[in-house]
């Protein structure tokens, strides 16, 4: 195949994936400054700030917390999300549309609405246990993600060797044990991640649920990029951009999903 | 425990003084646990990271610590009115008489509180809330350059794009419109302070000069020590002192036309879960002994007498009573600032917000 | 990663969303377990009732049923609080930035994304690779972070103003705390949104068609607004419905790149709700802030729609 791209348009495009990725550099850059103060440019080097930010109590903390959280959620999600996927695909059910629109919707209203509503539900019904409803708030978002992935892959499953296996004898569960599940076993995982991701990188939500004790990640960061004065906050940023560098190579290599279907 | 022990216990605990007190905090409190509405900044850290834990060591129990500022404490009271979720709440002297009125909080059982016994009466707020830190509200500005004589001269060209002002939401943010209208009117604060409706022209006369609205008087102080802004206006010493302390170029002034008091408080919410452990936490906050490291740390003063401090501390602080009143602070009118404060919001943003 | 959770592509990706699910009734004749299917799909949609439409319905009933009078809450079906909305010349501002911002955040988005789209789409395999592991992997970075790192860059002391000066330019005004810090870093936040849809639009253009026109004597830029640009009209709106919506909820990016100078909708419920108490005029806010984007992607897909079938001739 003959490349039949420009060389200006291809100038272009470095120069805008310079721009896309500068805003990761600095901070990585000004993390290991050996300074007091956040600097640009950096001076001498240091790993103190890395230090001091992994051996933080209440970074360590809300770091699990949000562990705990997004993991939560997952598995809540991929509960509900599953069966559901597997029913749309399965069944021919009457107001399907609505169904679908229903699952759909929380991905089209603002979270940060989503967020205050729940906010308000929860007012309403007296409700304080905080960590249920981040778990609630969370689910309400990812479920459609998980829906989506899900019921693609339900979708390819190959009928004729479901059909095979039952006239050899094969009981139903044995049939989606050993026919179904290996077709759908990589939609499942895809689902699953990006319930963990969305759940762990969620502001819009948290912000209105969260509370001292059930303090994820993100809202800390922000509170961090409030308060703090030396390059520890740039280390923390820096952590998680490596964070996140550790999950695309999860993503890809090790479960071979193509990240482009984080937004397709 | 057996009845031996037990005994044991008993005479032990007569033996030195403060033994029954610990005893008696330990059998009551274990386990019990309740969630307060603090500051940020490196007070609000102190607060988390020494008084709590040594509290929650003391009592057995456990304190959820909540970071907020004034107006979003008293939200968050009224939000959960019906079913509190806090039991204690730090919120400026601004609020209590809102709280108040709104029986949002409940009068606090001295008797139960024998660290009262040294609060200054001016921080005592008629029983419904205590001081915790007491600071001075002036301007903030980097070392680098001279600090205005005036607050009048902060209108001057000289300062375009250079101040940062503080964000509506702000207890101090109603310090800056007392300013603007002593600046406009030339009268005293005490007199200006009712000008304020007829003082938003020469509010917004000051946007040029304005480089944006801080929520956060850390990140504020901050910027200005790194030299993005000259000057900060209206904070609390409390967020700025503990930085130029630690040598950061920044440091506060306090321009000829007076300076205000910036009175952090603490109140007891009405209804709050285990009551008794919210007494004995307000009760810590005032112990002379937490009141020294909490003011000599976040660089505030104590609103208890009879603290001594070292010469370091007491140059950053109006400390003892004598000197608070030397220093001639303004306390605002906030019975009448009150009924006002969310028309003035919605013209502050008016001003900035667009 | 705000941008990664808010797709609110539903619509604009409802045709493709359903497709699958739309070929399976060819695949399976309808089955007599019906109540199997329920049973699977029940807890879904009960969950989503319970805990997604009804909250949302409640907050928009909210905006009608109450105001706030002087910190009272009044309940009694009323306008007050839209009506506040409108003739408050304030909240028209910040609607109108609102709007604005995300318009802008549109547009410029579409003019950095087509050369990237192009590059995925018709560039070798290695640089379709970089350029489409580059775009996305940021969205895998909090947004709070993706915004430091914004503010890192534009302050007076930032990178930005350190790398002018190594050219000799100093002085110039410091971009952070103004809208133009927000649009730069709404533009970097959702751009993937932009990108993908175009790369996958573009890739879908016949290569035989460019090739004609180049044959025909057609230079690049010609191919591009002849061919290019009218067939990846829909990519296109798929693309902007996306990153209008986002960027018209933005919360996080206004917020720390903002300075309260350039609040758009989002900061102004969060002000009316956990500052100022009134729960009423913020459910009404956040009503206009739904509508504000549903009627964006009903806007955004009729353009696809009618411009799809003219283009293509309903040559799918």
């Amino acid at each position: 195949m003959n490349d039949d791209i420009s060389p200006v348009l291809k100038i272009c495009v470095w120069v805008l994936l310079a721009l896309v990725v500068a805003p990761l550099v600095v901070p990585v850059l000004m993390s290991v400054s050996d300074t007091p103060f956040i600097t640009f440019p950096p001076q001498g080097f240091t790993t103190e700030w890395y230090g001091k930010v992994l051996t933080d109590a209440e970074a360590q903390g809300t770091f699990l917390f949000s562990l705990k959280l997004a993991g939560v959620v997952t598995l809540i999600s991929l509960i509900l999300g599953v069966p559901c996927a597997a029913g749309l695909v399965r069944y021919d059910l009457p107001g399907q549309g609505l169904i679908l629109g229903l699952i759909l919707s929380p991905l089209i209203v603002p979270l940060i609405v989503i967020g205050v509503a729940l906010l308000q539900t929860f007012a309403m019904l007296g409700s304080r246990a905080t960590f249920a409803q981040l778990v609630i708030g969370h689910t309400v978002v990812c479920l459609p993600y998980v829906i989506r992935t899900v019921s693609g892959s339900f979708v390819l499953v190959n009928r004729s060797l479901e059909d095979a296996a039952s006239v050899m004898g094969a009981s139903p569960l044995t049939v989606a044990r050993r026919v179904v599940w290996p077709q759908v076993r990589p939609g499942i995982c895809a689902g699953g991640i990006f319930a963990f991701i969305v759940s762990f990188d969620d502001y819009p939500i948290s912000m209105w649920l969260a509370d001292g004790r059930n303090f994820p990640v993100p809202l800390f960061l922000h509170s961090m990029i409030e308060r703090s004065f030396d390059p520890s906050i740039a280390a923390m940023a820096a952590l998680m951009i490596f964070f996140a560098l550790l999950l695309v190579l999860m993503i890809e290599k090790a479960f071979g999903i193509s990240l482009a279907r984080l937004i397709s | 425990m057996t009845l031996l022990s037990r005994r044991r216990f008993a005479a032990l605990s007569l033996s030195t003084l403060a033994a029954p007190m610990i005893l008696s905090k330990g059998a009551w409190a274990q386990g019990k646990e309740i969630q307060i509405g603090i500051w940020g900044g490196s007070q609000g850290e102190f607060v988390r990271k020494n008084i709590i834990p040594q509290f929650e060591a003391d009592f057995g129990c456990t304190v959820i610590a909540e970071e907020g500022f004034t107006l979003a404490n008293v939200g968050k009271m009224q939000a959960t009115k019906a079913n509190p979720k806090f039991s204690v709440m730090f919120i400026d002297d601004v609020a209590i008489p809102t709280c108040r009125a709104e029986g949002l909080i409940e009068e606090l059982p001295v008797v139960d509180m024998p660290a009262a016994a040294h609060l200054m009466p001016r921080f005592a707020y008629d029983g419904w809330g205590t001081g915790v830190a007491i600071s001075v509200a002036g301007l903030f500005h980097n070392t680098s350059i001279e600090a205005p004589k005036t607050y009048a001269e902060l209108w001057g060209d000289a300062y375009r794009g250079k101040l940062k002002l503080v964000s509506p939401k702000n207890t101090p943010s109603v310090f800056f419109l007392i300013v603007a209208a002593a600046v406009k009117s030339g009268k005293p604060f005490a007199e200006a302070q009712y000008l304020i409706d007829d003082s938003f022209d020469q509010v917004e006369a000051l946007k040029p000069n304005i480089m944006n609205l801080f929520d956060n008087g850390p990140q504020a102080a901050n910027e200005v020590a790194q030299g993005q802004a000259d000057i900060g206006l209206m904070e609390l010493s409390k967020y700025v002192y503990p930085y130029a302390a630690k040598g950061a170029p920044i440091t506060m002034a306090f321009p000829a036309e007076g300076s205000f008091g910036g009175n952090n408080c603490q109140v007891l919410v009405k209804g709050g879960p285990n009551r008794d452990l919210a007494v004995a936490f307000m009760n810590r906050m005032l112990e002379a002994q937490v009141q020294k490291s909490f003011s000599e740390f976040a660089l505030t003063a104590p609103p208890v007498s009879g603290i001594a401090f070292e010469e370091p501390t007491l140059k950053y602080i109006a400390y003892p009573e004598t000197q608070m009143d030397s220093r001639g602070l303004f306390n605002p009118d906030w019975n009448f600032i009150n009924t006002r404060r969310s028309a003035w919001t919605e013209r502050m943003n008016g001003i900035f917000a667009v | 990663m705000t941008g990664l959770i808010a797709t609110p592509s539903a619509i604009a990706e409802a045709p493709g969303a359903l497709a699958p699910l739309a070929a399976k009734s060819a695949a399976s004749p309808l089955q007599s377990g019906q109540h199997v299917g329920w049973l699977m799909v029940a807890p879904t949609i009960l969950f989503l009732m319970v805990w997604f439409a009804w909250p949302v319905l409640s907050m928009v009933w909210l905006s009608v049923s109450a105001k706030v009078v002087e910190g009272v809450t009044v309940p009694g079906l009323t306008a007050d609080n839209y009506l506040r909305l409108f003739q408050t010349d304030l909240y028209l501002r910040i609607l109108a930035r609102t709007a604005r911002v995300a318009a802008l955040t549109c547009l410029v988005a579409a003019l950095l994304a087509y050369p990237l789209a192009i590059a995925i789409a018709r560039g070798k395999p290695g640089l379709a690779r970089i350029v489409t592991l580059t775009i996305l992997a940021p969205l895998l970075v909090n947004v709070v972070v993706r915004s430091y790192g914004w503010q890192t860059i534009l302050n007076k002391t930032g990178a930005l103003a350190w790398a002018l000066k190594q050219v000799g330019i100093t002085g110039t005004p410091s971009l952070l705390y103004t809208e133009w810090a927000v649009l730069i870093a709404c533009v970097h936040v959702y751009l993937p949104f932009m990108v993908m849809p175009l790369a996958s639009a573009i890739r879908r253009i016949e290569r035989s068609v460019e090739e004609a026109a180049r044959v025909a004597g057609a230079s690049r830029f010609r191919v591009f607004v002849r061919v290019i640009l009218p067939l990846s009209l829909p990519g296109l709106a798929v693309g902007s419905s996306l990153v209008f919506s986002l960027a018209a909820a933005a919360y996080v990016t206004p917020q720390i790149l903002g300075g309260n100078f350039s609040p758009l909708l989002g900061t102004l419920i969060e002000q009316q709700i956990l500052t100022l108490n009134d729960w009423p005029f913020g459910a009404a806010i956040s009503t206009l802030l739904i509508i504000l984007v549903l009627g964006s992607n009903i806007v955004f897909l009729r353009l696809v729609n009618r411009r799809f079938a003219k283009w293509t001739g309903g040559s799918k």
